[in-house]
């Protein structure tokens, strides 16, 4: 049996098939082990893809050349643009996708994938020799050999799923949970953590009464993920509203002992941004209620998900919580909710290559990093699947600054500041947040993922098009509309004062309430498509604040560009004790890096440099 | 790099009883051991915490914190004196420090210095002990920067305000404000990263609880916005006309809160430095009779000559534990000699760099058309008007037309009040006191005096005693800064989007950060989900 491989992946979650896609892509030859081939690319909780600031990272992830993007947009059941109402840098796509569509064009994807394969099992051990990877071996005491192993289990690890007393060591969904590998990540190095996470029940929707419901329904002839794509994302069927009640909560309160949240059955750390329903009523006691959100799971089934009632209370007070909603009344719960916890590791143990730091060659993505969401696991699995490739073909690592693209604040904050809860990227953790945007992921990543031999020449291509439209377009700013009653009526009917003499379309464009593709729809301006009509018009919008982060940039590129060695920190005094181990375990690879870890202060980052100056002298 | 040791005289030089020096780094009691020999070594030392244990044994020697009484070896002589060691991290700098009390003058702490040197240590660059004990996390900047201020005052006032800093009291109300930002910038974070929610419980703006089983409740920015079912367009639309006005209140309180810290840097100024007074007027008016009897010395030269002081001549003296800094003037007129314009020239810098100006008139001869020149000249400026000579003018003061008129029988004739900093339109904020005086008699000087320090600080709280004030230039720029930012984010509040809004939020909150040493985003998601209920 061929047991050599350039990678192995164990598991086949998003962070998993990403790693291994990007791997096989790049000419090396993969084995991706999985628990179950039956679980690839599973959407364990929600039916969705994207969301604020995850919606961007697909596209990041998509600009790369991942497959996230274009499999959401194969699977979408409906997708809207959040915050359309907002700029267009905190606007965010969202999916609402087919997960047995998903899972099944994965595998497919998987498994038509040259150099790729795939093999079900359960990993007991990473085989090391002097520091240094050399493969895995399976519970069966089969051995796979390669120099570059990620670890993408997600929440698999000595997993327990939890509702009330009933408690069971298994995996999400009834998969069989991964309960050898977590002693042997721990002889490797690793700090083990336990987190905390939930999803909510399904309902049968055949039993919902809709009419008691707001529907939701996707927006029209809005974008899809992958920006090769120019059709409008699929819009088959919506989502619903509806609100929980006074008589809910009295159920919840009065069987709060039954939550083992309260009751002390759960230890791991659940995050601050998804409470479950219990959570919600007690800490926000005053609120007469709280919004659920119904969204079909498949178009092949009446499953519908729960968004907005996580819970781990007893199956029967489930059923009653759920009946005292209006349109849920005779509900019927198909799968119950329930708290899964999980072993994940100490990210701040990876360097920025998602590399683990004790062992060469040896790479760790997705929620076993203690991350939270689809969209975070794919790009960490993507990063780290390239990174494995570049070090197999001895080329410099791709590390995305925070500058760059939320993929690199994702990164930069698990490596650096590390997380004490379930990580979920949002846009208030970028400080570049005008900078990044969906609509220009291309443009800030496609040239990386070239690079990096993983983005193909029709992404550059594409991209190189549209910059040359954009120019053309831009070139065109200035074009003076004079005062007619034509221009005045367009601009009352937005609510702008009348012009009184010739304004230029930049100007135009720069007030708060005119868009450029309305505009140009009016007055027939330019020859543009809407995607580039819309990407000049954030552009203009823009221009100022995009000037002050750039500012903000450079300066932060100063303090990244001074580059750390590896460095015995305790032999620096002038350092505080705490900056000192900090450092020391930290690693940074530059001043800009160690000024974000907690713990060090700016005192300590003086001291840094002055040492670096004195090492130049 | 490891730190080496320091050492250097930490009291001033010339004739004194006692001198001490100070050792600082990790081979402090190395070096100590080999200068100092303890007379008594003492057998017993009750064993407490923060004692070396070597082996399990104090150090006998120097137990820290414990002054030993011993013999100092220097080249050439033998002194005896104390040493106290300091042991990290309780100690000043934050390192292991000795400190030795020697005899005072010249030539014992310069040799036990050389001796310290002799012994390893490297002398200590200017402000090295403090630059080490912020290194070390002992204090922060901007408590290092009060001891700093401590040590320079030259008024009760200015060790006060020193003093203050120590003790962190603007890093407090920095903090606060920051603390209002950051509420701020979640209310915006949470509407951009969780549009699809409700904000019910959300409500820093609104204090008061509104009703929550209202879908529209309590967001800033208008009704609506965040509810996920209602169509894009019509969210805008309701929301478009009062978006982000209560954010706005809440940013223009901040505002309003730098703008009077900022109003207080100059009074700082002048607390810390001093407030610096001009003696101006015509020739033989009597301003160096005056600038004599205001500091009570014979410090300018008075002679009947007109244009006697050419160079201005400076002294100061404190009144209400307020330094202020006089300086004596060349009489304006027309120059005779080069020497004397050149000293007029001077005359009219030191008007234009005073604080406040005295314009010195003689009650003999009345209101001159020079005087009025003079008297217009300075009329943007804090003045007083002294009708000096009162005692040879023969109704005690000039009773021609013009100001001499208006004067009412005692010293200080019309009273104002300057409030802190500016913002307040010249013609309210100047009006001119009268005084008037006889400074060869010395009369109406403790008047004069009085009338200086209410015209500086009559209506201003900077002197209270729980004011805080902005001493430092550096704290004064960046709250410059942050006030900058901010009025950017107000003006925009209305029209531009939250996501560029928060960027002018986020600077103001980074400038205040230059006072505080705290950059941290993390605070702005702690208060999001303290406060917000959201989820799956």
């Amino acid at each position: 049996m061929e047991n050599n491989f350039d990678a192995i992946i164990i598991g086949s979650g998003h962070a998993g098939v990403e790693a291994a896609l990007a791997l096989s892509r790049m000419g090396h030859k993969t084995l991706m082990v999985t628990l179950n081939l039956d679980s690839i690319a599973f959407l364990a909780c929600n039916p969705s893809i994207g969301g604020t600031a995850k919606g961007h990272l697909v596209c990041e992830i998509d600009a790369l050349g991942g497959e996230m993007g274009k499999a959401a947009d194969a699977c979408t059941i409906n997708m809207r643009m959040l915050n359309s109402g907002k700029g267009a840098a905190v606007q965010s796509l969202r999916a609402q996708v087919d997960k047995v569509k998903y899972h099944t064009y994965m595998k497919k994807m998987l498994e038509n994938t040259p150099n790729l394969h795939i093999k079900q099992g359960e990993t007991s051990n990473i085989l090391t020799k002097s520091g240094k990877v050399v493969g895995i071996e399976l519970d069966q005491k089969l051995k796979f050999f390669a120099p570059k192993v990620i670890v993408a289990t997600g929440v698999y690890l000595n997993s327990r799923i939890i509702s009330g007393k009933y408690v069971r060591n298994e995996g999400p969904n009834g998969f069989s949970n991964a309960a050898l590998l977590t002693k042997n990540l721990i002889k490797l190095g690793c700090n083990i953590m336990r987190f905390k996470t939930g999803t909510p029940a399904r309902l049968d929707g055949r039993t919902i009464n809709l009419g008691a419901l707001e529907p939701q329904h996707g927006d029209d002839g809005v974008r899809r993920f992958c920006v090769l794509d120019k059709n409008p994302a699929l819009n088959l069927q919506p989502c619903y509203l509806g609100y929980t009640n006074p008589e809910t909560h009295e159920i919840i309160n009065k069987n709060l002992h039954l939550a083992p949240m309260y009751s002390g059955g759960i230890n791991g750390i659940g995050a601050r941004y998804c409470p479950s329903i219990e959570d919600k009523v007690v800490r926000f006691a005053d609120k007469q209620r709280h919004q659920f959100f119904l969204e079909p799971e498949s178009m092949d089934s009446n499953e519908i998900y729960l968004q907005g009632i996580s819970t781990s209370m007893p199956a029967e007070i489930q059923q009653k919580i759920v009946n005292s909603c209006a349109g849920l009344e005779k509900a019927w719960i198909m799968r119950y909710a329930y708290a899964i916890e999980y072993d994940c590791i100490d990210s701040t143990d990876l360097y920025p290559t998602l590399e683990f730091k004790k062992v060469k060659g040896l790479y760790f993505a997705g929620q076993i990093n203690g991350t939270s969401g689809y969209e975070e696991a794919a790009a960490q699995g993507l990063i780290a699947g390239i990174n494995a490739a570049l070090a197999l073909q001895n080329k410099p690592a791709l590390i995305i600054g925070r500058d760059q693209g939320y993929i690199g604040v994702l990164i930069d904050d698990l490596v650096t500041k590390g997380t004490n809860e379930p990580y979920r990227m949002m846009t208030s953790r970028a400080e570049y947040r005008l900078i990044l945007r969906q609509d220009n992921a291309d443009e800030r990543l496609t040239p990386l993922g070239f690079a990096a031999g993983l983005a193909d020449k029709k992404r550059v291509a594409a991209l190189k098009s549209k910059l040359k439209q954009i120019a053309v377009l831009e070139s065109g700013l200035d074009k003076i509309l004079a005062p007619s009653a034509k221009l005045n009526s367009f601009l009352i009917k937005n609510g702008q004062p009348e012009a009184k003499s010739g304004i230029s379309v930049r100007n135009l464009v720069k007030r708060p309430d005119i868009n450029l593709f309305e505009l140009n729809k009016e007055f027939e301006l330019f020859n543009a498509a809407a995607d580039i009509l819309e990407q000049v018009n954030t552009r203009v919008k823009y221009d100022g604040y995009i000037a002050l982060e750039q500012k903000h940039i450079a300066e932060m590129r100063k303090t990244e560009n001074l580059l750390l060695p590896d460095l015995d920190y305790n032999s620096l005094s002038g350092l505080r004790i705490e900056a000192r181990q900090k450092l020391n375990k930290i690693k940074p690879l530059n001043l800009g890096q160690a000024s974000r870890i907690s713990g060090v202060s700016p005192a300590d980052i003086a001291v840094l440099l002055i040492y670096l100056k004195t090492m130049k002298n | 790099m490891t730190t080496d040791t320091i050492v250097a005289i930490i009291t001033p030089p010339g004739l004194g009883g006692i001198a001490a020096l100070r050792l600082s780094g990790a081979d402090s009691l190395t070096i100590a051991k080999k200068i100092f020999t303890p007379v008594d070594t003492p057998t017993k030392f009750p064993s407490r915490e923060g004692c070396p244990v070597r082996g399990g044994v104090c150090d006998e020697a120097f137990p820290p914190r414990m002054a030993v009484f011993g013999t100092i070896k220097a080249d050439g002589f033998t002194d005896q004196g104390l040493a106290i060691y300091f042991k990290a991290p309780n100690s000043f700098t934050g390192e292991d420090c000795v400190e030795f009390f020697t005899h005072g003058g010249n030539t014992i702490p310069a040799g036990v210095l050389q001796a310290c040197l002799a012994a390893g240590a490297r002398l200590a660059g200017n402000g090295e002990f403090s630059k080490r004990a912020v290194l070390n996390g002992k204090m922060d900047l901007a408590q290092a920067e009060g001891i700093v201020e401590m040590i320079q005052a030259t008024s009760n006032a200015a060790v006060r305000a020193g003093f203050s800093l120590l003790q962190g009291t603007l890093s407090k109300r920095v903090t606060e404000l920051q603390k209002v930002l950051t509420d701020c910038l979640s209310e915006i974070e949470v509407r951009l990263d969780y549009p699809e929610y409700e904000h019910e419980g959300a409500q820093p703006f609104a204090p008061t609880s509104a009703t929550p089983s209202s879908l529209t409740a309590c967001h800033p920015f208008g009704k609506g916005e965040l509810l996920a079912h209602q169509p894009v367009r019509e969210v805008l639309d309701s929301s478009r006309s009062d978006r982000g006005s209560g954010l706005k209140e809440e940013l223009i309180n901040v505002q309003n809160a730098l703008t009077t810290l900022l109003a207080t840097s100059k009074s700082g100024q002048m607390v810390k430095n001093g407030v610096g007074v001009a003696i101006v007027g015509r020739p033989n008016v009597g301003k160096s009779s005056l600038m004599n009897a205001l500091l009570g010395a014979e410090r300018s030269i008075v002679t009947e000559v007109m244009g006697t002081t050419r160079d201005v001549v400076k002294d100061a003296y404190n009144y209400k534990d307020i330094q202020f800094i006089l300086s004596d003037t060349a009489g304006i007129r027309r120059g005779e000699t080069r020497v004397e314009e050149i000293g007029i020239e001077r005359s009219y810098m030191e008007i234009e760099s005073a604080d406040i100006v005295l314009v010195v008139l003689d009650s003999s001869q009345g209101l001159t058309q020079e005087d009025e020149k003079l008297l217009k000249l300075v009329e943007d400026k804090p003045c007083i008007t002294v009708w000096n000579k009162a005692d040879i003018s023969s109704d005690g003061i000039a009773s021609s037309d013009g100001a001499g008129s208006r004067a009412r029988n005692d010293n200080v004739v019309c009273a104002l009040s300057l409030r802190d900093g500016q913002a307040e339109p010249a013609n309210e904020a100047i009006s001119h006191i009268e005084v008037k005086t006889s400074a060869l008699q010395n009369v109406g000087i403790s008047e004069l005096k009085d009338a200086v320090y209410q015209t500086i600080f009559t209506g201003s709280t900077a002197l209270a005693s729980d004011q805080i004030m902005l001493t430092s230039l550096r704290h004064k720029a960046a709250i410059e800064l942050a006030l900058n930012s901010l009025k950017t984010a107000i003006s925009m509040a209305d029209n531009d989007g939250l996501e560029c809004v928060s960027l002018y939020i986020k600077s103001a909150w980074l400038a205040l950060g230059e006072i505080t040493g705290t950059t941290s985003n993390e605070a702005v998601l702690d208060a999001i989900f303290s406060k917000f209920c959201l989820g799956k």
